[in-house]
């Protein structure tokens, strides 16, 4: 179980997380919303030990990340797969490469397998994600799309425990959205994932969350299932999702 | 007056700061040499370094030699020692100049290629990528092309100290009308050993430079496109003053007894 306490983040001389706390329940999906720049990608960058807090901590099962050496962390990480904004495909390796990335080197040592295989692999998680006969091509030949369940492939291909997507519909279009959110929803019933969503799409946050979380001035100021969230008076939570221009939330904050 | 005392302490801060980053980021690059990266995946920086950096290192290299015999005829006739001018070119180029203008056109093409690599790969999260797949990134982008270059650039070293003697010769003997034996003999009875092997491993530290400067400035940029330009910029003008004085200590410790 993954969870955060108090969790403290300053940029230069900006705070970006101000005291936040927050619970992941295993095998839902936790969706973290809020405005651009207000820390969401921070925070999900915290509770896979890319950043290091300033104060707080962030515990896996118990264990502080803060406690963990090099090799403990890299351990930990293998339970962990997250999906980019932009992808992060490797340029230089082939799609079918890219996503049997994290087995070839699972624990940061390279493995040797039959290549036939490791396409076999390939082939068939990219499935999983509706894509066909893209295995051979390069990450720049593939649409924006096409990147994002490419990526999605090789987050899922090593049956991680934790998933953790930032901003996985963000640049897409409505129907890429939503296919993109039917996976993420089937990932979690079929693979029994735990998932963290970071997003500020509306739509997709009633369509894939059983938790959604509230970012606002560094901390979090809602958390409860859609329903609740739809019914909440919190003035900055309802300007929020019901995407008003005037209210307690400032433009540009 | 005090704007401008601030402004110096600022700026020797972020210098302090910047030796600390890039020394801790050597030892981490040395210490990730384990696990040894595959070969498969060494490869490609083999290929890069020696391959693709050949016609550029032949091509300076024999305009180095062919200038240089040029200019010392010219300048020991009037001792009439012209016919040393084999001896003279070989030792300089072995010792000096083969070194550090290969050491210097490679700073200009793979530290600012390496430092654009990993730039690049910074801005699209893709080392991020790597750090949360549990995979070192010193291990997977720094140590192959490490080691690498440690095997390249000294042959290329050679390959660069060759074609600047040949070339040299091609000019000696066709104003002077040496033959080649007579050159070769002048060449071994000036050249040892120690001119050699020195040349040999200040090729050595130069590579170090050139790969760990270039990851360096690569690993750390920020800032997008702009931020990729300015690191490679700054990995090319680094590496160039960096080789320049490790060759002045190099050469105080080997020729300054």
């Amino acid at each position: 179980m993954i969870e955060v306490k108090g969790l403290y983040k300053r940029f230069h001389d900006k705070e970006v997380l101000n005291g936040v706390d927050l619970s992941i329940e295993e095998g839902k999906i936790t969706t973290i919303i809020g405005q651009s720049g207000c820390g969401k990608s921070v925070l999900l960058k915290h509770i896979v030990g890319l950043h290091r807090p300033d104060k707080g901590t962030v515990t896996i099962d118990d264990v502080s990340l803060a406690d963990m050496d090099d090799d403990a962390l890299r351990a930990c990480r293998t339970q962990f797969s997250y999906l980019f904004q932009g992808g992060a495909l490797f340029d230089s390796l082939s799609v079918w490469e890219n996503v049997v990335f994290p087995l070839v080197w699972a624990g940061g040592h390279h493995h040797h397998y039959e290549k036939d295989m490791l396409q076999e692999k390939a082939r068939q998680t990219l499935e999983l994600v509706g894509m066909h006969h893209v295995e051979n091509m390069k990450p720049s030949e593939l649409s924006g799309g096409m990147k994002k369940r490419a990526a999605l492939a090789r987050a899922i291909v090593h049956n991680p425990r934790y998933i953790l997507y930032d901003e996985p519909t963000t640049g897409l279009d409505p129907v890429m959205s939503a296919v993109i959110d039917d996976l993420i929803r089937r990932l979690n019933t079929e693979l029994g994932l735990t998932s963290v969503v970071v997003t500020h799409d509306m739509q997709s946050v009633s369509h894939v969350s059983d938790q959604v979380c509230m970012l606002y001035d560094g901390r979090i100021v809602f958390k409860g299932s859609v329903p609740e969230m739809n019914q909440n008076s919190n003035p900055i939570l309802k300007q929020f999702i019901k995407r008003k221009n005037k209210g307690p939330i400032l433009f540009g904050r | 007056m005090i704007y401008y005392q601030a402004m110096q302490v600022t700026k020797i801060t972020e210098f302090i700061q910047t030796v600390g980053r890039f020394s801790l980021f050597t030892g981490r690059s040395y210490r990730s040499f384990l696990p040894i990266p595959p070969f498969s995946h060494m490869f490609k920086d083999f290929y890069e370094i020696s391959v693709r950096s050949l016609p550029i290192i032949a091509l300076v290299s024999a305009f180095m030699g062919i200038i240089m015999s040029y200019q010392l005829i010219y300048e020991l006739r009037t001792f009439g020692a012209e016919m040393y001018v084999g001896g003279i070119v070989a030792v300089a180029v072995c010792r000096e100049l083969g070194p550090v203008f290969a050491a210097m056109i490679l700073a200009g093409r793979l530290s600012s290629g390496i430092a654009a690599e990993l730039g690049t790969m910074r801005i699209s999260e893709q080392i991020d990528a790597l750090e949360i797949m549990s995979v070192n990134p010193h291990n997977y982008l720094v140590a192959p092309r490490l080691v690498a270059a440690l095997f390249m650039i000294p042959l290329l070293t050679v390959f660069a100290d060759a074609i600047a003697i040949g070339a040299s010769y091609l000019v000696a003997g066709k104003i002077l009308n040496i033959h080649i034996l007579k050159y070769m003999d002048n060449i071994r009875f000036y050249l040892d050993s120690m001119d050699i092997l020195s040349g040999l491993l200040k090729s050595v530290a130069f590579s170090q430079i050139i790969v760990i400067v270039g990851s360096y400035f690569g690993y750390y940029t920020r800032g997008g496109a702009e931020g990729v330009g300015k690191s490679t910029t700054n990995a090319v003008v680094t590496a160039s003053i960096m080789i320049l004085v490790a060759d002045y200590f190099l050469t105080a410790l080997f020729f300054g007894g």
